[in-house]
């Protein structure tokens, strides 16, 4: 039985209880926990226990900096979304081959800069590709940003991304083409009809939060118990942040 | 003379025929014969005649000659792509309307030359095109009335999953490399071959076009400037000849729309059918997601070959609309859906891009 202690806002730590809840051998807990979840760096920095730190992308790269040599795992919830996780599995196995095109269109209803939007999918490029870009070209106009990215060897990566739709929808599709063969993750393709008085509109599966968060919490606790490393570090988050560090203002 | 029946000649036939059969299924339109320069490879000469003999119409190996005494008005290109505007040239100088095969040209010179003989004499171009297709019509007519409000942004994901030969890494030590044209004739069977030609081309040259114009089409506004990749990513062909089968372009639009395209042979097993090809467009209204393939209808069953496209494409008559498009052309004088200055523009961004590609760095196009 692994104990975790939640230091974390309310919403999110709703979240997190109902991930643990998912889990066998897992159990939130206040006092003498053999795991941490926090949002807070500094109380990620003094722990003496693991830590899962939630909303890396939000903290300063030098606070990041400070962790350095601590037992951190950096949440890139992201990774491990329903739709992202079989894409990752394939590409992990060999099955794609070698990657060569990674295309993400993600827009968002939520009124956020477009650079902060796109640190997920900056993540997934450097992820999926093995390192960050070698080279990157970017084209910004107000609630919009698209990153070209190319990575060492041959691979490249295209996002477009726009923040503050018009309505209430987000809109994601990613296909990552290899040498051997793609993954395609779509919300075109897993869009739903509903067909009424007034015509007829896609209902799109919203993404499931919760069930990225238990994925993550399942990766966080088999580190910790099969005493291995995790499958993302900090590093990966600070790579992020130093590729969107180039992007200039709209 | 809406009931005039256009009498056309075919200038070379040696892709396979997808062009020509447009023009000879159109009921204002009939093929009187097919001429070729006669200094052609056998294996030009070989597919003339029986493209000819299949239509029961004569060949002839003299162009020249072909378009002083032969009675049309029209004259169908479908050569390989290099000697695309050469023929379209001679056509044009002959007083002839054209009808010329996808790419206009690698050579923006040659564009250049082609735009300035059609407006010199007087005729009328298109150029194979795909923007009648259902879901570009689709797409058009929900930008036109408005539904997304002005466009933003459009992105075209434009992927072919056929095999292009044997796989990039696959040519072992002493092996000499991939030949360009006998890798094209290979092609020829299942239809995939439009970069048939002495020059080898690239995924962006050979096809780029068909993307570019539905950009082109929905944007109405000229691109001026492109970021663009390059890679030989699936195909030893395009690795030994050093052409792309991968490239990915950023595009700025003059009207301050911005666009991209994602291009691609990315090989059979990618893709249950021909491909993933579709439209993401940004209004500031709202969003429109295009899939070029739709409608269609899904086909599974027992013993199905595993190359036999499962969902078969449904409703699409962008052949039929393109030539009535150039008939209205013909008739009263108004533009053809892709004219020969348009496709020249698409050269010109072609270009553009395979230069960003080399130099890594940023390209304004050549207006």
């Amino acid at each position: 039985m692994i104990r975790i202690k939640l230091d974390l806002a309310p919403g999110r730590k709703e979240l997190y209880t109902a991930a643990l809840a998912r889990l066998r051998a897992v159990r939130p807990a206040e006092d003498g926990a053999d795991a941490l979840v926090t949002g807070d760096v500094s109380a990620a920095k003094d722990s003496p226990v693991p830590c899962l730190l939630d909303g890396p992308e939000e903290c300063d790269p030098g606070q990041l900096e400070r962790l350095s040599g601590v037992s951190v795992m950096p949440g890139h919830e992201w990774r491990f979304l329903p739709e992202i996780l079989p894409v990752a599995e394939c590409h992990a196995a060999g099955q794609l081959g070698a990657p060569g095109l990674l295309r993400i269109h993600h827009w968002l209803a939520a009124d956020l800069p477009p650079r902060r939007a796109a640190f997920a999918q900056v993540d997934l490029a450097h992820w999926f590709f093995g390192s960050p870009p070698a080279r990157a070209h970017f084209l910004t106009r107000p609630h919009y940003l698209q990153l070209h990215l190319g990575f060492p060897g041959d691979g490249m990566a295209l996002i477009d991304l726009a923040t503050n739709r018009p309505g209430t929808a987000s809109y994601y599709s990613m296909h990552l083409i290899g040498s051997e063969g793609a993954a395609y993750a779509d919300d075109h393709r897993n869009a739903h009809l509903l067909i009424g008085g007034e015509g007829s509109r896609a209902i799109v599966h919203e993404q499931n939060l919760l069930l990225a968060i238990q994925a993550m919490v399942k990766e966080f606790v088999a580190g910790i118990s099969g005493k291995r490393a995790w499958n993302v570090a900090l590093q990966d988050t600070v790579h992020a942040q130093q590729t969107l560090k180039e992007v200039p203002d709209a | 003379m809406p009931d005039k029946i256009y009498r056309a000649l075919v200038l070379s036939v040696v892709k396979h025929g997808y062009l020509p059969n447009a023009v000879a299924a159109h009921p204002r339109f009939e093929l009187v014969a097919v001429a070729d320069d006669a200094d052609r490879p056998d294996w030009t000469h070989e597919r003339n005649q029986l493209y000819a003999d299949q239509h029961g119409i004569s060949y002839l190996r003299d162009v020249e000659s072909s378009l002083k005494d032969i009675d049309c008005e029209v004259v169908v290109v479908s050569s390989e792509a290099e000697r695309h505007c050469d023929l379209a040239m001679r056509a044009a100088l002959a007083g002839k309307h054209i009808v010329v095969d996808k790419p206009l040209s690698p050579k923006l010179a040659e564009c250049d030359a082609l735009v300035a003989a059609v407006k010199e004499n007087g005729v009328t171009c298109l150029v194979w095109n795909r923007n009648f297709l259902p879901a570009l019509v689709e797409a058009r007519r929900a930008l036109e009335s408005g539904a997304i409000g002005d466009l933003q942004a459009i992105h075209c994901d434009f992927y072919f999953s056929k095999d292009a030969g044997p796989r990039k890494g696959s040519r072992g030590p002493g092996d000499p490399p991939l030949d360009w044209v006998e890798r094209q004739m290979d092609a020829h069977a299942d239809g995939s071959d439009g970069g048939v030609g002495v020059q080898p081309l690239g995924e962006l040259q050979i096809e780029g076009i068909y993307p570019l114009a539905y950009i082109r089409m929905l944007v109405n506004s000229r691109v001026q400037r492109v970021f663009a990749a390059t890679a030989t990513h699936f195909h030893q062909a395009n690795v030994d000849n050093e052409v792309d089968d991968l490239a990915t372009v950023s595009l700025e639009m003059e009207s301050g729309c911005v666009g991209s395209l994602c291009i691609g042979r990315i090989g059979a097993a990618s893709h249950p059918d021909i491909g993933e090809i579709k439209l993401h467009l940004l209004g500031s209204e709202g969003s429109l997601v295009i899939s070029e393939a739709r409608p269609e209808v899904a086909v599974y069953r027992r013993n199905q070959p595993p190359a036999e496209f499962k969902h078969r494409r449904v409703a699409d008559e962008n052949n039929f609309l393109l030539m009535e498009n150039f008939a209205a052309a013909l008739d009263h004088g108004s533009e053809t859906m892709l004219d020969a200055n348009g496709a020249r523009d698409i050269a010109a961004v072609v270009q553009a891009s395979l230069q960003s590609a080399r130099s890594g760095t940023p390209i304004n196009v050549t207006p």
